[in-house]
């Protein structure tokens, strides 16, 4: 269901919680925010063991958060991430940016955004055989971690202009209102899930104040 | 017809002169020539991607413009967004986006991969996906530029049936290339060297001359190849069987005929 | 011998068994060519002789081992071509000046004269570019040399020359590796040929017994054709 929302409505509440977690002290409220967001996964059909990947960094968070006796704060950074998780696997890159440039009513940074979110796979991959090059001549890991910079740098250029080129043969930029493939549309469910996650932040606001 | 007149070209110190050039819809047309022959630099200049420094190139109808790295050519995360990219770009309006889309994932055999993610892709296919964008456009000309160098045999053979499917029903291609295995299938072929054109005629013409494809720095095609080899041998093999078709008929009929 | 696998499995973190128990000895100072559809496993193969990649199962014997990958713009890291070859030697322990000898030594086995050293390799053709990446590998010292697609998108020309520098590294005693969808390069260039399938190996030959291996339309027919008339 989760997948269905419009995506400015995901991203406009994803804003607001985010905000919400940071005036969070009170354990409860903490807890009343796991549970919602766990809701919404469950609503999101989104198996657990795709959360279970961030119990990594909880676990993670929480020994720093003892170590340096800041519970609330570690607890407040593993929320953020459970919600981006959330947010990144109910909603495609291509609706992402979409709710953005709505946001931001620039086309070019709309663009930006997708293309950016289309090449992290790519240069994540390159940064990785770079890496393998380099180990392969002997580089101790942190030497290569720092070399992989310079070509990574080199190539992110060259795909930047190989690109721009097929953009240019696209008629990228020939009209001012292009228009779209898939529109996304607002639906009752969406009015819905405004309405909940209000009720849910009054409740935190509720276990705050008083 | 796309006309090609007297292009020049300079870039830094390399420079393209006086090309003179017409492909008809319907044709598929090989340029070749060696890394630094100035294919590539025709390729962006027939495609639209670059103004020409003098001369000029007359079409028809729209032209589309594949490029050889299958990595850097995509701006949407799934097939049918990217190939949408171009329509979305002219104005159209959803219904014939989704249209054109659909029409161009049919031609190019992809229409089970629309929702997929291109990075998942093999780049034989990302290749089909990325000539899928133009034809989404309703490009007529293609141009293709050295888009099989990263792919292996079997990812080639595949753009080659594509390319010969897609001028069956009417469009003009035209690809740069290196590998001269594929201009056996052309209707005509182009030589460059040194930013000029240097032959262009039937593929059966220019391919089996020796001289010039080692000046140019071409290899000859397998088949050329082959067929020289038997015909040291004493077979007398037609020189104007190229295709591996041709090829294996001219040596039944060589066979059977010295068998009698 | 320069090369000894036994039973070699390799499984990735996702689950992909990518070799099946591969069987292979090389021997010092040959020239191989091993070939296989994409997927094969040739390139994770090549990982693992060269010590990227631990085996799942099985053993690996190799010493001295170097790789060049596919695209030369993912192994130049320095901005002279002269500094990026010095990079394997100095890792491995070499002083500047050794480091130096050792490049300037793996510069002229490629053919790259002087006045490329102070050059940015990143400005380079193509062509040249590999050649830099080559020397960058030479220069480590290895004793076996992997090559992974070397002549990817190369011309006749600079793919003649490069086959012709391995040659020439081979008559210097040099154990060449070349990875190739190529078949043709097999029947060019190797003593032996080993043609790998899913995981497995499933001819390993003397180069010039699996012509019809010219697994495209191109020749395959008339190749059976040839054989059987």
């Amino acid at each position: 269901m989760l997948r269905r929302l419009h995506p400015l409505t995901k991203l406009l509440l994803f804003i607001l919680l985010a905000v919400l977690v940071f005036f969070e002290k009170n354990p409860s409220s903490l807890i009343l925010t796991l549970a919602f967001l766990v809701f919404c996964a469950a609503k999101g059909e989104i198996p657990p063991s795709k959360l279970i990947r961030n119990y990594r960094w909880m676990i993670f968070a929480l020994v720093i958060g003892i170590i340096a006796s800041t519970m609330v704060p570690a607890a407040r950074l593993c929320l953020l991430l459970i919600m981006s998780s959330v947010l990144n696997i109910s909603t495609t890159p291509t609706e992402i940016a979409y709710a953005v440039g709505m946001i931001v009513p620039s086309r070019d940074f709309t663009m930006m955004v997708s293309i950016s979110l289309s090449f992290i796979p790519v240069l994540a991959e390159e940064a990785s055989r770079i890496s393998d090059a380099q180990k392969a001549r002997g580089a101790k890991r942190t030497r290569a971690a720092v070399a992989t910079v310079v070509p990574l740098f080199a190539s992110a250029f060259r795909r930047a202009s190989d690109l721009a080129d097929a953009m240019t043969v696209r008629a990228y930029g020939t009209t001012a209102r292009p228009s779209r493939l898939n529109t996304p549309r607002f639906t009752k469910t969406d009015l819905g899930a405004v309405l909940f996650t209000l009720c849910y932040a009054a409740a935190v606001i509720f276990v705050e104040v008083f | 017809m796309l006309k090609a007149t007297d292009l020049c070209f300079r870039y830094g110190s390399f420079e393209l002169k006086n090309i003179n050039l017409n492909v008809e819809k319907g044709t598929f047309t090989c340029i070749c020539g060696s890394n630094g022959s100035g294919k590539s630099t025709l390729a962006r200049l027939l495609g639209g991607a670059l103004e020409p420094k003098s001369g000029s190139i007359e079409c028809d109808a729209l032209r589309g413009l594949v490029l050889s790295n299958p990595d850097n050519m995509f701006v949407n995360p799934t097939v049918e967004e990217d190939v949408a990219f171009g329509p979305e770009n002219l104005g159209r309006t959803s219904e014939q986006i989704r249209v054109d889309v659909d029409r161009a994932l049919q031609l190019t055999g992809m229409r089970d991969y629309a929702k997929q993610t291109i990075s998942t892709l093999s780049y034989g296919l990302k290749q089909r996906v990325a000539i899928a964008g133009a034809l989404a456009m309703d490009a007529q000309y293609l141009i293709l530029d050295e888009v099989t160098s990263m792919l292996d045999t079997r990812g080639s053979d595949m753009i080659l049936d594509l390319i010969l499917d897609l001028v069956k029903q009417g469009k003009a291609v035209v690809l740069v290339t290196h590998n001269t295995d594929h201009a056996v299938f052309a209707d005509s072929v182009v030589i460059m060297d040194g930013g000029k054109i240097v032959a262009h005629g039937k593929p059966q013409k220019i391919l089996n001359q020796r001289e010039l494809m080692d000046r140019c720095s071409l290899r000859q095609p397998y088949t050329i190849r082959i067929a020289d080899n038997l015909r040291l041998k004493g077979y007398p093999i037609s020189s104007e069987a190229i295709t591996p078709d041709q090829l294996e008929k001219e040596i039944r009929r060589c066979s059977d005929a010295y068998i009698r | 011998m320069a090369l000894v696998i036994k039973n070699l499995h390799y499984t990735y973190k996702t689950g992909k068994k990518a070799l099946n128990g591969i069987n292979l000895t090389i021997e010092e100072g040959s020239f191989t060519v091993i070939s296989g559809p994409n997927g094969s496993g040739k390139t994770t193969l090549a990982k693992l002789l060269v010590g990227l990649l631990k085996p799942t199962e099985g053993s690996i014997d190799a010493k001295n081992v170097g790789i060049l990958f596919q695209v030369p713009e993912n192994q130049l890291f320095e901005t002279t071509v002269i500094e990026d070859v010095m990079f394997g030697p100095i890792n491995f322990g070499r002083t500047k000046e050794q480091a130096r000898e050792d490049a300037i030594k793996a510069l002229k086995s490629v053919g790259i004269t002087e006045a490329f050293y102070n050059r940015d390799p990143f400005r380079l053709s193509d062509g040249q570019k590999r050649l830099v990446a080559l020397a960058g590998v030479l220069a480590t010292g290895c004793t076996t040399l992997v090559l992974d697609e070397v002549a990817a998108g190369l011309d006749w020309n600079a793919e003649q020359r490069v086959f012709g520098i391995l040659k020439n590294l081979q008559s210097q005693g040099m154990t060449i590796i070349v990875i190739s969808h190529n078949p043709e390069h097999a029947v060019q260039y190797a003593d032996k040929y080993i043609y790998l399938k899913d995981g497995l190996i499933e001819e390993n030959a003397v180069a010039h017994t699996r012509i019809e291996d010219f697994a495209s339309r191109f020749t395959g027919q008339i190749a059976s054709l040839i054989q059987t008339s």
